[in-house]
């Protein structure tokens, strides 16, 4: 039999994929190069299964978010018509999947942090194997921006110092404005004391031209 | 031949949990030998479950890989990963009457291919340090040969040129800025680099307890309770080696059990658990300070 099917298991979570190897790669008998069909059992939900397509999505949508969550940020990945989507659910996180097939409705499952790391590990285990010879899609781990990570900080937090510093700059504005302005006085016209100008120290050169 | 050990931490959970997948859940350990390819040879299964130790196997069975599913617990561990053999069962953590954790055999592990991968030129700042050094105080918190079982991870990695002894670890680790001793300057890549595979691999090996703390599944009151262990245990750590006076620090000791500095560091470690968190946990330390 050619047909391979390895299994990763972790408490809550077990991941199956069956494949063939492609002898035409040189693959070797207990390799995986041609992926036929996939299935995940998640305790408490409906079990998932599909194309290596879905499984790819699932990977995009599952470890960027697990990086996501490592740094703290709270955010959901995927759109919204997307095949998978992972969106935080208050203390849980809620996976949606939208099928290909019109008459499937969508469905979502709801997953804990432990169920979540169960998740991650089954998918970082089917990615590390060696026997597994397919080509998945690279997702590389970057630190993130800046503008990322200012959003785990509360908004109301974010918010607190340039309020209290605009609150600053406009009561001082208007201590300023209720200030009473000094009255110009009019300028008060001088006495009629004509200066004459002083000649000029010219007595000596004066001198000379006398001369 | 490796060997496996694999067990169910709680047997109420379990109980609860595998009913999907398992055709008779009990709460037993199942004590599984892999050969080289990791392949399942035969298994054992002990009458019952000690918390602190057993040697004693009653039951024999003999299954194929196939079968995995059927025994006790055996969904728990995958057959690729190799763990403890029955004299470390001595060494579990027991959070509790019902529950124990093994702790995987380090001699077990086979030395990865970490030291021919190239080691990417990572530079911690403070904050990523400060984080570091938490995060494996918050496994030595979890367990109580955390210590020891380090420098066995060192060694079994072979970072043993860079933290040839226990101080020269200390050393590295005393770069955290919240230490009461610290010292100055900065971690080199390689260094970083060590640190970083270490703490994942500790936390691959305590992943059962972590994810007991986790689960949202288990009793509350016993959850509380090793919240509560867990917390004792880092505060009493925090108190012995850190500097008092700082805020980030008192900050933490006024906090509770559960709270979310706690349980973002546990969740942290089940996250990052394993070669494939090494990518993530490297990325997520060299994230800028907001």
């Amino acid at each position: 039999m050619l047909k391979q099917s390895f299994r990763y298991d972790q408490t809550t979570a077990r991941l199956e994929v069956d494949g063939l190897p492609d002898l035409s790669a040189g693959h070797a008998g207990q390799a995986i190069g041609i992926l036929s069909s996939w299935r995940l059992k998640i305790v408490g939900a409906s079990e998932l299964e599909g194309k290596r397509e879905h499984l790819e999505s699932l990977m995009q949508v599952v470890i960027p978010y697990v990086r996501l969550r490592l740094s703290g940020v709270v955010r959901s990945i995927g759109a919204l018509n997307d095949p998978v989507r992972l969106v935080p659910d208050g203390s849980q996180h809620r996976l949606d999947l939208t099928s290909g097939q019109a008459d499937i409705p969508p469905l979502s499952i709801h997953l804990d942090d432990a169920q979540l790391a169960d998740l991650v590990r089954c998918l970082d285990a089917l990615r590390d194997d060696a026997r597994v010879c397919l080509a998945w899609p690279s997702i590389e781990h970057e630190p993130l921006p800046r503008r990322d990570l200012v959003e785990r900080i509360p908004l109301t937090q974010r918010l607190t110092t340039p309020l209290l510093g605009g609150a600053s700059v406009a009561a001082l504005a208007i201590l300023g404005l209720l200030l009473p302005l000094p009255q110009l006085q009019p300028p008060q016209p001088e006495p009629a004391n004509e200066v004459k100008p002083e000649t000029p120290l010219s007595g000596s050169s004066q001198s000379e031209q006398d001369r | 031949m490796g060997s496996q050990v694999l067990h169910l931490q709680d047997p109420v959970h379990c109980l609860t949990n595998c009913s999907g997948l398992l055709d008779k859940p009990q709460p037993h350990a199942a004590i599984v030998w892999l050969d080289l390819t990791g392949a399942l040879r035969e298994a054992e299964t002990p009458d019952c479950l000690s918390p602190v130790s057993h040697t004693g196997a009653t039951k024999r069975i003999r299954c194929h890989s196939s079968r995995v599913g059927l025994i006790p617990g055996a969904f728990h561990l995958g057959c690729d990963e190799r763990f403890t053999s029955t004299a470390r069962l001595e060494n579990a953590l027991c959070l509790s009457s019902s529950a124990v954790c093994v702790m995987p055999d380090m001699t077990e592990v086979i030395p990865s291919d970490v030291v021919e991968r190239s080691i990417p030129d990572a530079l911690l700042g403070r904050r990523a340090l400060e984080r570091l050094d938490l995060l494996l105080l918050t496994v030595e918190s979890l367990d109580l040969n955390g210590g020891e079982a380090m420098l066995w991870a060192t060694r079994q990695l072979g970072f043993e040129t860079i933290f040839p002894n226990r101080v020269e670890l200390w050393k590295r680790r005393c770069h955290n800025p919240l230490r009461r001793s610290t010292r100055r300057g900065q971690l080199s890549a390689v260094e970083t680099e060590a640190l970083i595979r270490i703490l994942c691999a500790m936390a691959d090996r305590l992943y059962p307890m972590l994810h007991q703390l986790l689960s949202s599944k288990e009793p509350p009151d016993l959850t509380r309770q090793r919240w509560g262990l867990v917390h004792q245990r880092l505060r009493d750590l925090i108190e012995e080696r850190m500097n008092l006076r700082r805020g980030a620090i008192q900050r933490f000791l006024g906090s509770e059990p559960e709270g979310s500095l706690l349980r973002q560091l546990v969740l942290t470690l089940a996250l990052s658990a394993g070669p494939g968190g090494v990518d993530r946990l490297r990325a997520s330390l060299l994230d800028p300070t907001p």
